[in-house]
């Protein structure tokens, strides 16, 4: 295969790109604002951008060209500069398709490739291809990934690789209408409301001026309540529809190499990862996912390098947000085999929670020294400055004895779990040849009450460290001899 | 106690002290002059009042810490750091109050490099950093003959990776 150039409609799409910048320049410039002197020179001006920004889209698209073969990737680019890069398949960590509407209506969709090395060059992206398109490239990759496996001496992994990818999870309307409630866009409505509040009541206000001000509150309060009605069936419809938009469609497969994620009704967005490459999971609880008793499992992999799509790539190794809790422990040891979830922890000493409230809250010294400073009046209240320091004292001191109560650990086996958070929690699961480092801390008052710090850090996008304050000092040990045998598991290569 | 972790085997090289002093002797030797000067200048100029108290407290800290680092601080780092390289991980303990025990595999080693400041010079010892996808380790002050032999231990089995990188 020779050098070739990406598909001819990358330029339409870059070009939609362009316009889209230039959208709201060009209506301020032409449509809004007739009459200003300098309205010539900046039309002058909007146009010539315009135009360099096309021929610089044309010219990118000239001079980029990709090769791919058995092993790697390769990239030249530069139209005075030529740069020239090799990415092997072997450094690909996840795969990522996106399927925009504009994509969908014209029957394309766009690939990702993400590797862990940072910057713009770890990605290798193609902007617009045919679905035909991408699912070959995709399994191009895959098979020569795995054949590279094959001559290192795993032959029996071929025998074992089924076509079959199997089903673990679709998101029912339930699920979804879960969700919308989850996220709390219903919430969205108070601020909304106290607005149109004000505004209608000084409407009414104007046209009722002669009339008695019972009678307009009366008036008033009825037409509040039609309002109310209207905006929480309203709002609540459009949470759903959002939240329909977004989450609908969301499917988990896997088979025996890799877990795929899809979801979104209109915006398609796929995600892929081989098994092997996922470093950590962790599953995240809001305060209101713990009520609703709904979790969040994520798969922690090296290569989110987040660039281009923005926050849609990197939501995308989240297994369904709105899990229901106890069908997230299945669902782990479903798409990992080799991954065991211990579902009894244990909790930290007593120590630990002294420790915690005899550390001293910077954020409230400072709060303290500010509030002394300044004695703000908050909303006219009147209320002494020593007060909301007290407030705010109880308030870190609830945060952190919750904290100690939520926080869990165990080590089983070739497994570390440790949870924390304390409204929110996170629970987060790594395997001993996936931490890359561990570190471990204590200070004079630790040394005292016989606990430790203890710091696992893994490869993600920006490198993870997961701490874990409080643990008895022969947890410590056994951590630690639990890291030294990592060694046992783990293949080397030449 | 038994639940104590294992304590690394090697320390820094013993002129390691003496740098440390001297460094320190040479950083507060350029710091004072500069305070000296400040002070001045807030009396020649009337600069606000809270400068001069700002410049007092500036002025106790140091000596504060000129009283500890230039006694005990040195001999303390020294005492308290402790490393070793085997073939599989490179393990540093360190820290004076507050006790940090670090634990690296070999194998995400990702270079490894001496350094040498000109105080290092005159004591021919050696610093050694160790970087990591994660962050950079190091171990400072070793004599010329052990940190070369490290930087080439650690060079030999950070050769070797795991598959799945």
């Amino acid at each position: 295969m020779d050098y070739r150039r990406y598909s001819r409609l990358t330029i339409a799409f870059h070009i939609w790109g362009v316009l889209k910048f230039f959208f709201f320049a060009f209506l301020y410039l032409f449509i809004f604002n007739r009459e200003a002197d300098w309205i010539g020179y900046g039309r002058i001006i909007a146009a010539i951008l315009l135009i360099l920004s096309i021929i610089f889209v044309i010219f990118k698209w000239l001079t980029t060209t990709y090769k791919i073969d058995e092993v790697a990737f390769y990239l030249r680019e530069g139209f005075f500069t030529k740069h020239k890069r090799t990415i092997p398949f072997s450094k690909v960590q996840n795969v990522n398709r996106h399927t925009t509407f504009l994509h969908k209506l014209i029957g394309k969709t766009s690939l990702k490739f993400e590797t862990g090395m940072s910057g713009d060059g770890g990605t290798i992206k193609f902007e617009v291809l045919s679905k035909e398109e991408a699912d070959h490239l995709e399994d191009w990759i895959e098979k020569s990934t795995r054949n590279i496996k094959v001559s290192e001496g795993e032959e029996e992994k071929v025998e074992e690789y089924i076509e079959d990818r199997k089903l673990h999870f679709a998101a029912s309307k339930k699920d979804i209408i879960k969700a919308s409630m989850t996220s709390l866009s219903f919430l969205l409505l108070i601020p909304a409301l106290g607005s149109l509040f004000f505004m209608i009541n000084d409407f009414i206000n104007v046209e009722k001026e002669a009339e008695g001000a019972i009678h307009f509150i009366l008036s008033a309060w009825w037409l509040t309540a039609l309002v109310v009605i209207f905006l929480v069936v309203a709002s609540t419809i459009f949470g759903m529809i959002k939240t329909y938009i977004k989450y609908g469609n969301y499917r988990i497969y896997s088979d025996v190499d890799r877990i795929y994620i899809s979801r979104g009704v209109l915006d398609e967005v796929s995600f892929s990862i081989s098994k092997e490459k996922v470093q950590a999971v962790e599953i995240t609880q809001t305060l209101m996912k713990r009520i609703l008793r709904i979790a969040e499992v994520k798969l922690t992999s090296a290569g989110q390098t987040g660039g281009g799509g923005g926050d849609s790539s990197m939501e995308t190794s989240s297994l369904f947000p709105f899990l229901p809790q106890k069908d997230a422990f299945r669902l782990i040891s479903e798409i990992l085999p080799d991954y065991e979830v211990e579902e009894e922890m244990h909790k930290l000493p007593k120590n630990a929670l002294f420790a915690r409230l005899l550390k001293p809250s910077w954020l409230w010294m400072i709060a303290t020294a500010l509030l002394y400073y300044f004695q703000p009046n908050v909303l006219n209240m009147n209320m002494p400055w020593w007060l909301f320091s007290l407030l705010l004292l109880i308030l870190v001191v609830l945060l952190r004895v919750l904290d100690y109560y939520n926080s869990r650990y165990v080590l089983n086996e070739r497994f570390i779990q440790l949870k924390t958070g304390s409204l929110a929690t996170t629970l987060f699961l790594t395997r001993r040849d996936k931490v890359i480092e561990i570190e471990m801390n204590r200070g004079p008052l630790e040394k005292l009450l016989g606990i430790a710090k203890i710091t696992t850090i893994n490869r993600a996008q920006p490198v993870r460290h997961t701490h874990m304050y409080g643990v008895p000092e022969s947890f410590r040990l056994a951590f630690y001899q639990w890291y030294k045998k990592r060694g046992s598991e783990i293949e080397f290569k030449q | 106690m038994d639940i104590d972790l294992p304590i690394p085997k090697q320390r820094l090289s013993k002129n390691s002290i003496k740098a440390m002093l001297i460094s320190e002797l040479i950083g507060n030797a350029i710091w004072l002059p500069i305070l000296a000067i400040l002070f001045y200048v807030d009396a020649r100029f009337d600069w606000w009042d809270w400068v001069g108290w700002v410049l007092w407290v500036v002025l106790g800290l140091t000596i504060l810490s000129m009283i500890y680092s230039l006694t005990i601080q040195p001999y303390l780092l020294y005492k308290n750091f402790r490393y070793e390289v085997d073939e599989e991980f490179l393990q540093i303990k360190q820290g004076v109050f507050i006790e940090k025990y670090e634990l690296v595999p070999m194998t995400k080693i990702q270079s490894v490099a001496t350094n040498q400041g000109p105080v290092q010079r005159r004591y021919q010892l050696y610093g050694l950093s160790v970087e990591t996808m994660s962050s950079t380790h190091t171990i400072p002050m070793l004599s010329k003959e052990i940190a070369m032999q490290l930087r080439n231990t650690i060079a030999y089995y950070a050769k070797i990776k795991e598959v799945d990188e």
